[in-house]
């Protein structure tokens, strides 16, 4: 499943001034294939630096909007003609509105799947780079997209981006105040993450610089300042966990408390208007804080604050049915809350674990602690919830209920007593329901 | 749907309490009797686990929906014409926004010296100082003054070719990169501070490459034997030489729309 998607910038179409059609002018014969429309366009207008009139540039840029749409084949003939060399040029002019048209073209042309037409696109890279720092703001926010699909489909441009020193421009970028550029700039930074080469050629880069702090302070402040920028940047956190090169570091810089902290935050104050789209910063958070606790760092690294445990009871209690797969996320860290450190850590084999499975596996958890959590599971009625289960056809489930069911009869005899007849129609989501309060260590004593 | 027990998002806002009980997952469990084999196991899970993959469809899919909603994007609001505002600028908009973009293009990062603009405040920085600091082409005969344009690298340079040079090698550069071009050398006086008057590289900004060609309005500067058309001027116009002894626009200079607004075209709300 491709994961990488080109994504356009929020950069709006500016108003074309478009072309005086009573001049006579050199029109390119792809252009004529296009049977594009020239509008008018007002006298005395300005050229660029070879000379070109502007409005030829505008009948260039014009001819080739909508890019994103055309057939592969056709784009191709744009890399063949020298098309695209025009439009890089274009697109270094000094008339702001050429620039600016030209580099909408040019992120149209970034959506393509052509590697021909990423190749083509490799000598814009490092003017991408240095507009970043430009000041228009607009401008800076289309050359980030830009970049960023660029990014998903080349390796050579990501080759050629590295040495060009973008990680650095990044660094200083993602100080701005803008959170439109913030966005865009995570954007790029999320794909970058992604590729193959991340672990041993992009992560040491990034580490090195300023990025990871700064992306810290901007996940931790998205639900008051800006979530899409929280949003990307928490998606970046959860590449760079992945790959396992960073951790050490990350923890170093506070990344456990700082990241539950956030999730404290989605779970105590829901946004006005609903949950819609949080579970985008929900589900990041989540990964990172449980790939942070399954690394091999001691019993120390444990987060102790039983607010998270609540925290995560809501957030699975309130994406349970709209987004499931946030409450297997969820369970995932639940179990990594309550199970122990690793003496070398695994990664799960096999298919994924249903959320079924994953309650089980917290059940467990909380039953292999001794007979005081047997009988408060028990007291809460898990025994008729895991009977159905027995009978499943899924091997996994069935062995970690048949787990679970020894751990409750070895701790707790008076399970030994308990009489099946008295069922239920609830099913293992009443477990999930049930789990804060058998955890609840107020009530421990 | 079972409730919750109540209270919870309230136990939230208070502060934690010292726990009574050691963190759950640092009893002792005792070892599994066989057959049966359970351990607690702390899980780390690779990107591509099967779990992460519904979360990963449902980032796509928002990625693909902000693609869909930005087709939906109004047009701009138009205006009545007005021109741009700086002197011997004849640029004539119909947005707001067109003339920002043209504003912070061309009008930001000016060098009031030689009115020459460049994309960033750190390249006229550097332009400033190797073409307007005489202390500077002092010192560049002593040591390596010509610093790398790649944000990040230290390296200096006893020359601007140099320095194109390693651009070219090291960071992949093109060869032609339009801002850092050296100008063709021209026999006369030394360089001075002086507008009219200038050094033999230019290593920031585009000038002219032939005769033939007109200057580059990023440099809206004039140079000794042509005269310099202005951008959105009609050709042939010659640019009024004027000295100001402000080295960079001010900073203050905005748009009366607030200095941290960014542009933001409707967003799809997720």
């Amino acid at each position: 499943m491709r994961l990488w998607l080109p994504r356009p910038s929020t950069a709006q179409p500016c108003g074309v001034q478009g072309l005086n059609a009573a001049t006579a002018l050199h029109i390119p014969p792809w252009l004529n294939r296009r049977n594009c429309q020239f509008l008018p366009m007002k006298r005395n207008e300005a050229r660029c630096w070879d000379g070109t009139a502007s409005w030829h540039c505008m009948a260039v840029i014009l001819g080739m909007s909508g890019v994103a749409l055309w057939p592969s084949r056709c784009v191709g003939e744009l890399v063949l003609d020298g098309s695209i060399r025009t439009l890089i040029g274009l697109f270094t002019s000094s008339l702001a509105d050429v620039q600016m048209q030209a580099g909408r073209c040019l992120h149209e042309l970034s959506h393509s799947s052509d590697p021909d037409v990423a190749e083509a696109c490799l000598p814009v890279t490092s003017y991408l780079l240095t507009y970043l720092s430009g000041p228009s703001i607009e401008f800076t926010e289309l050359c980030l997209y830009t970049l960023g699909n660029l990014v998903v489909e080349s390796e050579a441009v990501r080759k050629r981006l590295l040495p060009q020193g973008i990680i650095p421009v990044l660094a200083s970028c993602i100080q701005s105040p803008h959170e439109a550029v913030l966005e865009g700039l995570g954007y790029v930074l999320s794909q970058l993450l992604q590729a193959k080469e991340a672990p041993t050629e992009i992560i040491p880069l990034v580490l090195a610089s300023a990025l990871p702090q700064h992306m810290l302070r901007l996940v931790c402040s998205g639900l008051k300042a800006g979530i899409g920028a929280a949003v990307e940047f928490a998606w970046c956190l959860h590449y760079i966990i992945c790959s396992q090169t960073a951790n050490t570091a990350l923890l170093s810089l506070g990344a456990l408390p700082a990241l539950t902290s956030v999730v404290l935050d989605l779970a105590s104050e829901p946004p006005p208007d609903g949950a819609e789209g949080l579970e985008l910063l929900v589900c990041p958070v989540l990964r990172c804080l449980s790939n942070l606790l399954a690394e091999d760092t001691g019993c120390e690294m444990q987060v102790q604050d039983e607010r998270l445990l609540i925290a995560l009871f809501l957030i699975l209690h309130s994406f349970l049915q709209q987004h499931p797969f946030i409450a297997q996320e969820c369970l995932w860290l639940l179990n990594n809350l309550t199970g122990e450190c690793p003496a070398e850590p695994e990664l799960l084999p096999g298919p994924a674990s249903v959320a079924g499975s994953l309650v089980l596996t917290v059940m467990c958890n909380i039953a292999v602690k001794g007979p005081l959590f047997c009988q408060r599971l028990h007291q809460h009625l898990v025994l008729p919830l895991l009977l159905p289960t027995l009978t499943l056809t899924d091997p996994e489930a069935v062995g970690q209920c048949l787990e679970l069911l020894h751990l409750l009869f070895l701790h707790c005899p008076e399970v030994r007593a308990w009489n099946p007849a008295r069922d239920g129609d609830d099913d293992l989501n009443t477990v999930i329901v049930l789990l804060p309060t058998i955890l609840s260590t107020q009530t421990c004593a | 749907m079972l409730q919750l027990p109540p209270g919870l998002r309230r136990r939230l806002r208070e502060a934690p309490l010292p726990s009574p009980a050691p963190p759950l997952s640092s009893l002792d469990p005792a070892p599994p009797l066989p057959p049966f084999t359970f351990a607690p196991r702390r899980l780390r899970l690779g990107p591509h686990h099967p779990l992460f993959e519904d979360g990963d469809v449902h980032r796509h899919l928002y990625l693909q929906g902000v693609l869909t909603s930005l087709g939906e994007v109004a047009e701009r609001p138009k205006v009545s014409e007005f021109s741009c505002h700086i002197s011997g600028c004849c640029q004539v908009f119909d947005t707001l926004e067109g003339y920002e973009h043209h504003y912070n293009t061309l009008h930001r990062n000016v060098c009031s010296f030689c009115k020459r603009s460049f994309p960033s405040w750190h390249l006229l920085d550097i332009h400033i100082l190797e073409w307007h600091d005489s202390l500077f082409q002092i010192m560049a005969e002593k040591q390596n003054m010509y610093k790398c344009l790649v944000e990040g690298c230290a390296e200096k340079f006893k020359s601007s070719k140099d320095r194109k040079d390693h651009l070219v090698t090291v960071h992949l550069y093109p060869a032609d990169f339009r801002f850092d071009k050296p100008k063709k050398v021209k026999s006369g006086p030394k360089h001075t501070n002086s507008p009219t008057k200038q050094d033999a590289s230019m290593p920031m900004d585009m000038i002219v490459e032939t005769e033939q060609f007109q200057v580059d309005p990023m440099e809206i500067g004039p140079s000794e034997s042509m005269e310099i058309p202005e951008p959105a001027a009609s050709p042939g116009s010659s640019l009024p030489e004027k000295r100001l002894y402000k080295s960079r626009i001010p900073s203050t200079i905005c748009f009366g729309q607030g200095a941290t607004r960014g542009f933001k075209g409707p967003r799809k709300k997720v």
